[in-house]
Parts: structure tokens; sequence; C-alpha cells
């Protein structure tokens, strides 16, 4: 296993938000988070990277144990996360932003950052660009380009989707297969869940901080109760 | 004639001064307040002990500045900047750094840098006593006039050698400040920090090492401006208060986090004050054969009486708070 | 309730009552008094500060501003008549000057109003913009002949010769009006702001006192400032400070009993839910800026009220004596040593921070005699003429000192706020 998060228990300092849960990707795997709002989504991704506390369970990477590394040093073992809300640096341009998810290299990598034009073309015509002044699509990419210039093995990508027109969305998913093919796990909490689960080797449906199923993108689509609660229908 | 040549004198040399030394101070301040989150507080005083750091330098090596022609004061500047930035980053460790490992709110570190400030007010008072001091007590201080090629005008534009180098160091420190900012990796993250601290820490940029670096800056700006406004005028322990409300005018009218609105920030205030002072009724005294007899111009014109001064930025600063909280660049969303 | 807390209140209190009795006996009762009686108005400047900063999270760095201002009306209604003013030119051209701004101050707030008649947008900013700046030019040229003119004919305007308390409450309440303003301005955005205008207004204050001769006498200063109760002139030292304690140290007690029932009251608990960031502010909506105003405006009326009880005990008026360190940053330093947020621990700070201060006086000439002393024995060092005041200056650092010390490691105060969740 690539990643592995096991019963897993946190919050932010009160009653616990996640109450025991399990996550686990492999390489190349795309694992898909969905769950109704608050449900502790959000939360699993920043436990996974480390960013809160947990009061119990473990994060393995690659088999280590990381549990207690803080978020800082996850990046350099290759975990690179992009938050919900606020993940660009928006006063710097689009070629910053991506210098900036380097921080941590101290090679030539500007040939990464041709990669990264490669995989959203948007992105090179507005290097020089402001990122504050991107559409909310264009942004999405600079920040997700932005979390692979450090080339992680563990992406976790929390609502890369949301607000984007259907164009967009479209767009975005298919990069994000793109990134998987390329041997990287990517862990991704997701909206647009019908249209995620089609593309997830995995899938976590969570409901109030716990586990509710745990399948294959396939099987929860064809899932009746899930497609009941949770897929509207 | 004469009395366009005092405008010159009186507005725009000491309007452009008071902005360079303003601007100086309000880089410092919107860096730390983009960075570490708090309003510094003690910065006007750090600007104070740079001055006098320089000072101790120039009388340890009297005759230094005749060697090459410039103002001993001047001429060690880069060791008191060496110095003050070396203590910004000391004062950070001691009192700074242990309040952000506990990860307090960020309004503790300005309850700690009033502790600081008053610190070091008692540390000037203590080692140097109260009384102003001068660094021209050996030297000469040149004054440069500028003879105006008009028939009128019997009256010299005149500025003196250390507001030259003022104005000088100002314009070199802006340019070596934007030449950091945008072209080296440690200036980019600072402003990638500034602009997004959480994302910065998500990146994995060394926020401490960003911290040493924004105290570094904001220290040896601080050096800069204190030793220059020293230099220009006398150098005394209580500039502090009187400094740090337009400073911090300043700094919010540029918007928090932005060095270059800082820079703008600072020249307005600067002229602001510089105007609202200003005796108009000097301008208005050459048209007085014009005006019919009953109207006399009075012999004092000005918006604000010069022991009123430090209302201009504080006008300034409410203004900007109501109508635009985040400053003319659009500073930090607060 | 935690029996270790108990203990420790009784115990720091006893310490205090120690540091006094060994102080009677050193300095004698007047000097004890005095020192009480200062301590007791400071005690309702801790108050005042502490509900704002401990309730509520709000940083007033212009304690200076609003003590000036209490002390200041409090001198306007109490002192003394000056008959020599109310006969005078001065005192009609005064009054023809207000009427001046009374008549401006109408056409400006007319010329806010034009949007009425169809100008509007940057149009009407600039017309009131212009406006403004031409009131203000006015305002100023028209005041200075005014003022000169009382100036040479009877020194200054002197007071309505009112009572002293209702110059205490006036204070206050002048005090509390100030602070709405700031308040309005500042209150919506982050703490830093309030922070510095409040500095600001503070500096503007004092500039203002001390420049307004024909109202403040200026750097001559007015005294004898009249008391509440009998002054030293009439009863002696022990009795008259006896009894300006008594009044003083009610007032405390009152205002600590007020304040106590608002903290248990839904209205306090509120204010710390806001303070500690409980209820967001979505959940609030607008109401939260409304309740830290009025909190703001409540301890600035405490501070300028506790001011003008201080400014008249000293019984001297003099705008040169406000200082940031004397009338902001020491009340800080009660606060924070104290306990923000809890009342007794703001009392107990004023009465053991003021206690510490005075003494610190004699202290530090001691010490700094003695390092005189043995730097001339030992080293043949010459010490600089004004040792003695730079001595004295010197406890600026201490303040500064005990500020960030007291951050770092008892950031709760020594008689911290009672966290258990009163329900
Ligand atoms: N920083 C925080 N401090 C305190 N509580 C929080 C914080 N962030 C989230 N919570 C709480 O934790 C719970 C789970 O939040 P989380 O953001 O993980 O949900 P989510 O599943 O991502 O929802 P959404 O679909 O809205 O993004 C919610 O009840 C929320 O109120
Ligand atoms: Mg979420």
């Amino acid at each position: 296993m690539l990643i592995k998060a096991s019963n897993i228990v946190a919050g932010y300092g009160g009653e616990p938000v996640l109450n025991g849960i399990d996550l686990s990707i492999d390489s190349g795997q795309i694992g898909v988070i969905v769950g109704p709002n608050g449900a502790g989504k959000s939360t699993a991704l920043k436990s996974v990277f480390g960013l809160i506390q947990l009061t119990q369970g473990t994060v393995s990477l690659a088999g280590d144990d990381v549990t207690h590394v803080p978020p800082d040093q996850r990046v350099s073992l290759g975990i690179s996360y992009v938050p919900q809300e606020m993940n660009i640096f928006p006063s710097l341009t689009v070629r910053e932003n991506l210098e900036m998810g380097a921080f941590i290299r101290n090679d030539d990598f500007s040939s990464v950052i041709d990669n990264m034009y490669d995989l959203f073309p948007p992105l090179k015509q507005k290097a020089t660009a402001v990122a504050g002044q991107l559409s909310g699509g264009q942004r999405q990419m600079v920040a997700i380009a932005r979390a692979l210039m450090i080339g992680p093995r563990l992406l976790l990508l929390d609502e890369p989707t949301v607000g984007l027109s259907p164009a967009f969305v479209y767009e975005i998913i298919e990069r994000i297969k793109a990134i998987a093919a390329r041997g990287v796990g990517v862990l991704i909490v997701e909206q647009n869940a019908r249209r995620a689960l089609e593309i997830a080797d995995i899938g976590f449906v969570l409901a109030a901080g716990k586990n509710l199923y745990t399948d294959s993108g396939e099987n929860l689509l064809n899932d009746p109760e899930v497609a009941k609660s949770f897929l509207g229908g | 004639m004469n009395e366009l040549i005092f405008f010159v004198n009186k507005v725009l040399i000491s309007g452009t001064i008071i902005g360079c030394i303003y601007a100086l101070g309000a880089i410092g301040v919107t860096l730390v307040f983009g960075i570490l989150r708090f309003a510094n507080f003690s910065h006007a005083d750090m600007m104070t002990v740079g001055a006098y750091i320089a000072f101790i330098f120039a009388s340890l090596m009297p005759g230094a500045g005749a060697l090459i022609g410039l103002p001993t004061g001047f001429v060690v500047l880069p060791l008191a900047i060496i110095c003050l930035a070396a203590f910004a980053i000391v004062v950070d460790r001691l009192f700074y750094r242990p309040l952000r490992e506990r990860k307090v709110r960020p309004v503790m570190l300005l309850v700690a840098s009033l502790g600081v400030t008053l610190m070091l007010h008692g540390l000037v008072r203590l080692f140097a006593g109260t009384s102003p001091r001068s660094f021209f007590q050996d030297e000469k201080k040149d004054v440069f006039r500028f003879d105006v090629p008009f028939e009128l005008a019997s009256r010299d534009i005149v500025i003196s050698e250390p507001q030259v180098l003022l104005i000088i160091t100002s314009i070199v420190c802006i340019f070596a400040l934007h030449w950091f900012l945008t072209h080296t990796k440690l200036g980019k993250a600072m402003r990638a920090m500034s602009d997004n601290a959480d994302l910065a820490l998500v990146s994995g940029i060394n926020t401490e090492k960003i911290v040493r670096a924004t105290w570094i800056i904001a220290g040896s700006l601080a050096a800069v401006a204190g030793t220059l406004l020293s230099l220009d005028v006398v150098l005394k322990p209580d500039l502090s208060f009187n400094l740090l409300l337009p400073i911090f005018a300043a700094a919010i009218v540029g918007g928090i986090g932005r060095p270059y609105g800082a820079i703008a920030g600072g020249l307005l205030v600067g002229f602001s004050e510089t105007l609202a002072i200003f005796n108009w009724s000097i301008l208005l005294r050459p048209s007085a054969e014009f005006l019919p007899e009953w109207i006399d111009i009075p012999a004092r014109m000005a918006f604000v009486p010069t022991e009123y001064k430090i209302i201009v930025p504080f006008v300034i600063l409410i203004a900007v708070l109501i109508w635009r909280p985040t400053g003319i660049f659009k500073g930090q969303v607060l | 309730m935690n029996i270790d807390q108990y203990r420790r209140e009784i115990l720091l209190f006893s310490l205090v009552g120690l540091a006094i009795v060994a102080i009677v006996a050193f300095f004698g009762q007047a000097y004890t008094l005095r020192m009480l009686a200062e301590a007791a108005c400071y005690a309702i400047l801790a108050l005042g500060l502490t509900l704002q900063w401990g309730y509520a999270g709000l940083f007033n760095a212009g304690g200076m501003g609003f003590v000036a201002i209490g002390g200041f009306i409090t001198m306007v209604v109490a002192f003394p008549v000056n008959d020599a003013f109310w006969g005078s030119e001065g005192a009609k051209a005064l009054g023809f000057f207000l009427i001046e701004v009374a008549v401006i101050v109408l056409a400006v707030v007319g010329l806010t109003q034009i949007h009425r008649i169809g100008i509007r947008g940057k149009l009407k900013a600039v017309c009131v913009m212009v406006g403004l700046a031409a009131a203000f030019l006015f305002f100023n040229n028209e005041l200075a002949p005014v003022a000169k003119l009382i100036e040479t004919e009877s020194g200054f305007i002197g007071g309505l010769g009112l009572p002293v308390l209702l110059g205490w409450i006036l204070g206050g309440l002048a005090a509390a009006f100030v602070a709405y303003w700031i308040g309005k301005a500042c209150l919506g955005l982050r703490a830093d702001y309030l922070a510095i205008a409040t500095l600001g207004i503070a500096e503007i204050i004092k500039a203002i006192l001390k420049n307004a001769d024909w109202l403040t006498r200026g750097t001559l200063t007015v005294s004898p400032l009249p008391w509440p109760v009998p002054t030293p002139n009439d009863i002696g030292f022990v009795a008259a400070r006896s009894a300006y304690l008594a009044l003083t140290a009610i007032m405390v007690a009152v205002i600590f009993v007020l304040l106590q029932r608002a903290y248990r009251a839904p209205w306090g608990r509120m204010m710390r839910a806001i303070r500690d960031n409980e209820v967001s502010a979505a959940a609030m909506g607008k109401d939260i800026n409304l309740r830290r105003l009025q909190i703001f405006v409540l301890g600035s009326g405490l501070i300028g009220f506790g001011g003008a009880a201080l400014i008249s005990f000293a019984r001297i008026f003099d705008p040169s004596g406000f200082t940031p360190l004397k009338h902001t940053f020491l009340v800080w330093v009660m606060v924070l040593v104290g306990g923000a947020g809890n009342n007794l621990g703001a009392i107990f700070g004023a009465v053991a921070v003021y206690i510490i201060w005075l003494m610190g006086e004699p202290v530090a000439l001691l010490l700094f005699e003695s390092v005189r002393e043995l730097g001339s024995l030992w080293f043949d060092w010459e010490a600089p003429a004004d040792l003695m005041t730079r001595a004295l200056q010197a406890r600026v650092f201490f303040v500064g000192l005990t500020i960030t010390l007291a951050l770092r490691f008892v950031p709760r105060g020594l008689i911290p706020e009672r966290l258990n969740k009163i329900s």
C-alpha cells in the first residue's frame, strides 16, 4: 500500500470529527472520498497530511509509519496536498506559484514546469499573469500544478472541481486520470460524486466520521443503497 | 518667485525626505505584518536603536568619513545595518518565537512588541541619556545651494548632503528590495507566505527561515531610516511614538503585505504632512497687490498648526480604515 | 471552584497586605495612603482595560488619551469659575466663535446631503471633501485670534465650579463618546487596527491639551484641582487621603460587583464566546461589532472615570504629565500580571504593580548609586552626570520586560480567569 490510514480518530479540540476511519490506496490508483456535507471528508484528508493531531490511529506511507511526521516533512517524503479553499498564492504569478510548489527542490526544475504547461496548456499562456486574476478553473489548475511540482508519490485533492463549469470539471477529471496514469496515487474528495466514482479505483463513502462503504468505484455506483443516499438517486 | 522657491524647499524637499523615512519604516512594518501577522509597535524604536548603533560606530572611528568625503555616520551605516539585523533576530528569538511556538493569537505578539518597545526605550535612555546628539559634532554638514536662474529669485534651493544621501539610499534600498522579492527564491517565498501562510506551510516552505529573512530586512531598513533621519536632523531618544503613527498609516494606506504600497503610502503621508503644515499665505502674498484693499491675507494660513502635525497621519489612517481597509494597493483581506 | 486557586489568591493578597504594612512602617501613613488612593484609581483603569482586553479581546493602546479626557473634563467642570474670563471680550469672542462653528457644522451636514438635489457619486465626494477642508481651514484660522485674546486677557477660560463627582462622571462620558467614534471606525477590523488608532488618538488628545493654552493653560498647568472630599488643607493629609481612599475604594467595589454580575450574565458569556471565536461571525452577523462597540465604549468610559479620579487626586492638571508609560502601559502590566479577564486579578494587579512601580523609584536610585560608587572605586569609572534621571528612565525597561515575561511565563496572569464553564 502506498498510503494506509487506519482507525483514525481526530478533530479540532472538541468532540472528534472522525471516529475511526480507514483509507488506503496504492500507487497509480485513484481513491475518491464522498459523503454528505460535514461528514469529515476534508478532515480525513488533513489527517492524512498531518495538518491535525490524531487522537488515535496510524498513517503509514509505503510501509513507513509517518503518524508523527509534521506536514512540511511529509512534503519531502512525497505527499502533496491541495486544500479546498485558498489553494493558490493570489498575488504571485502563475509561474511563481509553480516555483513555490518546488520550494523544497534544489535542482533545476524548469523541465518540470514545462511538463505542467503540457499538462495544463492554459497555464502556459498565463505564465506571467497574477494567479488571483485567473478564472476559477485556471486557478484550480494552478493549485494542482503547484502540488505536482515536487513530483509527489501521493496527491491529496480536496474538491478540485467545486464551483467549476461542466467543461472544466471534465478537463480536471481527465487530468487527474492522466496524473494517476503516471504512477501517482491520488486521493480526492469530491462533490461531483457520480463523475468522480466513475474514474475511482476505490471509493470511500463517509458519513458522520465513519466509513459507511468502501468498494471499487464501479460497485459503489451500482449499489442502489449508495445511489439512493449519496448520489442523488 | 522667492515664494515658489520657499515652497520647493519647505514642501517638495521636506516632503520627499520625510516621505522616504516613512516609506522605509513602512516597508519593514508591512513585511512583518504580512508575514508574522501583527503590527510591530517596536519598529520605530528599532529605528532609534539603529541610529544609536551607527552613532557608536561613528564615534569609535572618527574621521572615517573624511577619507571618502562622506559623513562618518553614513560611512558606518553598513555596520549598523548588520548589527540591527542581528539584533532583530535576537529579539525575535527571545520574545516572539516562544509565543509563536505556543501558537498564540497574533495579537499576543503585538502585546509582546509593546513590551519590546518599552524595553528599547529604557535601554536607549539608560545608556545614552535623553539629551539630543549630533553626528556633526566634529564634521561639517555640507549644504548644496542651487541658484535659480531667474531674475526675481534671490533665494536658493537648498538641500543638505544627508538629505541627498537619504534620497539616493532610499531609492537604492527600494530597488534592491524589489529585486530580492521578485528574483530570488527566498524573496518569492516571502511574498508567498505573506499571501497565504497556510499554503506556504503546505508547500513545504520553511517558515522559520522566511521569518528570519523578514526580520533581517525589517531591521536593515530600520537602521537605514533611523540613521539617515538622525543625520538629517538630530539623534534623540524620543522619536518612537511620533514616528510610529505615520509609519503605520503609510503601511495601511499602501495595503498590508504590499511593500510597493508602503512606499507610495510613505510618500503620501509625508507630503500630506508637509502640505498640511505649510503656511499657504506665503504663496498668496505676491497676489496681494492685485487684490482689493479689504482682503488681507492672514499671516499664517496652514491646515494644521505644526504642533498638531500628528493629526495628519491619523486622519489619513482613519479615512483609509473607513473607506478601504485593504489599502489602495489591495492588501491582505483582514 | 478549585481550592488551589483559592489558596493562591489568599496567598497573593496576603503578600500585598504585608507589603503595605511594611511600607507604613518605612514611609509612614500619609505616604501609604497616597499610594493606596492612587492604586485604587489605577484599579478602576485596570478594570476598564480588563473589560476590553480580557472580556472581549479588544486592544486599547490609548489609555493615556482617555485618562487625559477624564482629567480635562473634571478640571473644566470642577475648577473654580474664572471671573476675569466671563466678563472679558474673550468670552464674547468665544461665544461668537461657537456660533460660527455651529453654522459651519450645519453647513457641512447639509453638504453631506446634496445627493438629494441630484449631486451624487464622485462629484458629491469631491464637494464634501472640499467643504470639509474649507471648514477646517476656517475653523483653524478663526480659533487662533480668539484663543490669543483669551490667553492675553484672562489666561484661560477657567472652570465651571460644579461638583467634582459630576466632573468625574462627565469625564467618563466624554471618554466613552470619543471611544464610540474610534470604535465605529475600527472595530469591524482586526485588533491591530484598533491598537494603532487608539495609540494615535491618545497622542492627538495630549497634543491638543498641551497646546490649547486658552483651555488648559498648557504647560503652565492648572492647580489646585478640587476634591470631592475635604482636602489636606482643611483636615490634614492623613484624614483627607483616608477619605479619598475610602471614596475610590467604594467605587472600585461597586464597579467590581457590577462587572462580576455582567461577566456571569448571558451578555458576558456571549462576549467570551465571541472573544474565543466560538461563535462564528456568520452566526452572529453584524451583532458582534455592536457588542464589541458596547464593551469598548464602556471600558473607555471606565478609564476616563478612573483617570478623572487619578488626576483629581494629584490636584494638578498638567497636560505634559500624561505619558503612555504611566497611563497606558502601566495599566497593561497590571492587567497582564493580574490576569486578563478576571476582575479580581485586575484589582490585585493594580495594587501590586503600583506598589512595585512606586518602590521601584527608591530601589532604582539606590541601585544606581551603588553602581556609581563601585564603578568609580573599582574601575575609575566616571558616571555621567545625569545618571539618576537615567535610573528613573530605566524603569521603562522593566515595565517592558514585565510585559514580555508575563506573556511568556504566566500567559494567563497570576490570578487567571476561571475557565470552568458557568452553565
Ligand atoms: N477548523 C475547524 N475547526 C473546528 N471545527 C471544524 C473545522 N473544520 C471543520 N470543522 C468541523 O468538522 C466537521 C467536518 O468538517 P469537514 O470540513 O471535514 O467536512 P466535509 O465533509 O469536508 O464537508 P464539506 O463537504 O462541506 O467540505 C464539521 O462539523 C465542521 O464544522
Ligand atoms: Mg470539505
